[in-house]
């Protein structure tokens, strides 16, 4: 503070700018020193690109971001002894990150130099503020025809997109916006935007709307409100689609309605797909487990609802696997995603293992073809009683090696056999196999059709009964004639379920007491897939039937 | 919503009073029941409803303006899309609830229903055999019309 002239002088030209610029900081230490934050919002938004700090082999494409608001010039002043006349202004020019390039800073300080030369070494700042404000309007020139984007370190990435968010959302909610649903004019900062289509509305009337929405489960509506939306292109009104659920937790809405947004709309894509299974447990039916729509674990990730919007853009082709009456073995199981019931998406029934041929339960399923085809194996082979695999005698005796698994069993009541003995199932009296081992010697279709217990007797009866019925209809009861045509067909054997098959060989022979109550009740749950709280112990006393004693008795459900 | 809802209804009720669409008479129904709008409706000069006044019921369900309001013409008219069943209504464009997005005001309503006076809208018909008569023989059409119109609508 040595020349009291020059004092003023100085001291006049940074008070006067502080009335220009309030936000002209000047030290107060130093009273010709001073500080001021140049905004950087180019005119046009600035194309940068953060290239990885470490140069990588493979080639990851570079998004290119375009950022409207980018942290301020610092600039800080010191008018030196001598200024304006005799010394340039001290400048100092900073950006906290560093992101604009040394090489720009330094221009920018010579820049100033030059104005202050041009200005006849007068006063100075004032217009050298204007300078730097033109150029940050102009994005400092870092943009050329050859130098189409500005390379900033990958680290400065977050911050600088940061700030440039935090900008854009003060700006946002400085702004006054008419709400289209209250018809109110809203205050940004209670306003909200919405992200695809850039509607705004105020956020209690999208609370609203969307809550409405969502608790009536029209969850096509929870898309942008605006009447026009999405319909200035036409057909391209389906992409303005539903909204994200991470969407509409920023609106903000509850947690809860938004699990439940995307549980509705999983259900409603299930409901519409018509390869989705339903579990045949009638008092569950929950959609089979699927990859296509996984069961939602975090409904508020958005991978949930990647998928979404190319639903409804495209139409994913259907899944020819899935639709097809007949997929192959392996691709039958399905697990019901609710009560984890394992079961065959083709036959309903549970799960019968990849061996077991099995039929759509509803003849309009199959065509003539596959018809015929089941008709022929269901009358003509026996199954396996462990893979109910079926097969055909060509010739030979009826104790069959199954050619899948390998089990010994009997041709003409599909009979369990003990490897080590086989034969002992055609020497006892009391089993209707009795010295039969040799029946059928050619084959079956040779000689003409045996008499067939087990599983194929069955199929048998049940042919019969079904030309039965149809040769005299309404006279007798379905079940009557069947019952006729089982006791023609000399059936005293167990149902043909491949359950019931597989576990015929620890059975004693002779039918089940049907009119146990017991077993009635057993019968009827299971025809209905459901469970009750007997434990089989309670069945009775028809464990003391069984040949191979029971282990010990381990409570068991049924 | 339920809140603004009363709000919101206040202020266009006050914008159609001070500014009302050409042709129509808007009041309530009862002083006390915001909900219910009672429109007269001038049948427009160009259209086959000319001299006609035609009475209609214009109801704000309880969460408006997230569900269309309901319009009702009270006067009989010989239309394709207003049922001739004694109700008088009308379902079409922006009154579906499909189709109904909350920016919408009752006045855009209220001139839609005007339009459709001038120019029906025969493949969106509920009277088809209305519009099968306005498709395939305009003038039959006409006579209708007019005679309901004289009927109905005039000197009520």
């Amino acid at each position: 503070m040595a020349d009291l002239n020059g004092d003023d002088e100085r001291e006049e030209e940074l008070s006067s700018i502080t009335a220009i610029y309030p936000e002209l900081v000047v030290d107060p230490s130093n009273p010709f020193s001073a500080s001021i934050d140049i905004p950087v919002a180019p005119s046009t938004p600035l194309a940068v690109l953060f290239p990885p700090a470490i140069d990588t082999l493979t080639q990851i494409p570079l998004d290119t971001h375009r950022l409207e608001h980018l942290p301020p010039l610092q600039l800080h002043i010191i008018l030196p002894n001598g200024y304006p006349s005799e010394c340039p202004p001290h400048l100092e020019i900073k950006t906290t990150p560093s992101w604009l390039p040394a090489e720009t800073l330094e221009r920018l300080i010579k820049e100033g130099h030059n104005l202050w030369e041009e200005y006849g070494r007068g006063q100075v700042v004032f217009a050298y503020i204007d300078f730097l404000q033109n150029e940050a309007e102009a994005s400092f020139e870092l943009i050329t025809p050859q130098n189409e984007e500005l390379e900033i370190p990958q680290e400065m990435k977050i911050e600088l997109l940061d700030f440039d968010i935090k900008m854009k959302r003060k700006k946002f909610e400085a702004e006054t916006f008419d709400c289209g649903v209250c018809l109110e004019p809203k205050k940004g900062s209670v306003c909200y935007r919405l992200m695809k289509c850039g509607h705004v509305f105020c956020v209690p009337c999208l609370q609203d709307f969307y809550n409405n929405c969502i608790s009536e489960g029209d969850v096509a509506s929870v898309r942008c409100i605006d009447p026009d939306c999405g319909k200035e292109n036409g057909r391209r009104r389906k992409k303005s689609g539903t909204l994200n659920p991470s969407e509409l937790l920023q609106i903000p809405l509850d947690k809860e309605v938004v699990k439940r947004y995307v549980e509705l709309k999983r259900k409603k894509k299930l409901e519409s797909d018509k390869s989705t299974i339903y579990c045949p447990r009638k008092w569950c039916q929950g959609p089979a487990r699927s990859k296509k729509y996984p069961k939602v674990t975090d409904p508020f990730s958005m991978e949930a609802f990647e998928s979404d919007s190319e639903d409804e853009s495209a139409p994913v082709p259907p899944n020819t696997n899935d639709t097809k009456p007949n997929p192959a073995n392996i691709e039958r199981l399905a697990i019901c995603e609710d009560c984890n019931f394992a079961f065959c998406r083709v036959c309903l029934a549970s799960w019968h293992g990849d061996y077991v041929r099995c039929w759509p339960r509803s003849e309009a399923e199959i065509s003539a073809d596959e018809k015929a085809s089941f008709d022929y194996i269901r009358l003509h082979t026996s199954p396996c009683p462990t893979c109910s695999s079926p097969c055909q005698k060509t010739h030979g005796c009826n104790h069959m090696n199954c050619f899948q698994c390998h089990t010994h069993f009997c041709y003409l009541c599909s009979s369990w056999l003990d490897p080590s003995n086989p034969y002992q199932h055609f020497n006892k009296k009391e089993i209707g196999c009795y010295m039969r081992l040799w029946e059928l010697e050619e084959g079956d279709e040779g000689v003409g059709n045996g008499r067939f217990n087990g599983a194929r007797g069955w199929e048998a009866a049940i042919a019969a009964a079904e030309e039965a019925d149809a040769n005299a209809p309404q006279e007798n009861e379905e079940v009557g004639a069947l019952q006729q045509a089982m006791n023609n067909a000399g059936i005293q054997d167990r149902p043909p379920a491949p359950a019931a098959v597989q576990r015929a060989h620890r059975r004693p022979v002779g039918p089940p007491d049907a009119n146990a109550p017991g077993i009635r009740r057993f019968v009827e749950l299971a025809m209905n897939d459901e469970e009750d709280d007997w434990d089989s112990d309670e069945l009775g006393s028809d464990d003391e039937d069984w040949e191979i004693p029971m282990m010990p008795q381990v409570p068991r459900r049924i | 919503m339920q809140a603004g809802s009363g709000k919101r209804i206040t202020k266009e009720l006050g914008e159609i009073q001070s500014d009302p669409p050409e042709g129509m008479k808007v009041t309530l129904k009862d002083d006390s029941d915001l909900h219910t709008w009672q429109i007269v409706m001038d049948g427009p000069e160009q259209s086959v409803y000319a001299g006609g006044h035609f009475k209609l019921i214009l109801v704000l369900p309880k969460d408006y303006p997230f569900k269309p309001p309901v319009v009702n013409f009270q006067t009989k008219i010989y239309h394709p899309n207003i049922s001739n069943d004694g109700k008088g209504s009308m379902c079409l464009g922006m009154l579906r609830t499909d189709e109904w997005k909350p920016p919408n005001k009752i006045v855009a309503v209220l001139n839609m229903t005007r339009n459709l006076l001038i120019e029906p809208n025969p493949d969106d018909a509920v009277e088809s055999s209305i519009a099968e008569v306005y498709k395939n023989d305009y003038k039959s059409f006409e006579k209708t019309a007019k005679e309901w119109t004289k009927k109905y609508a005039v000197g009520k």
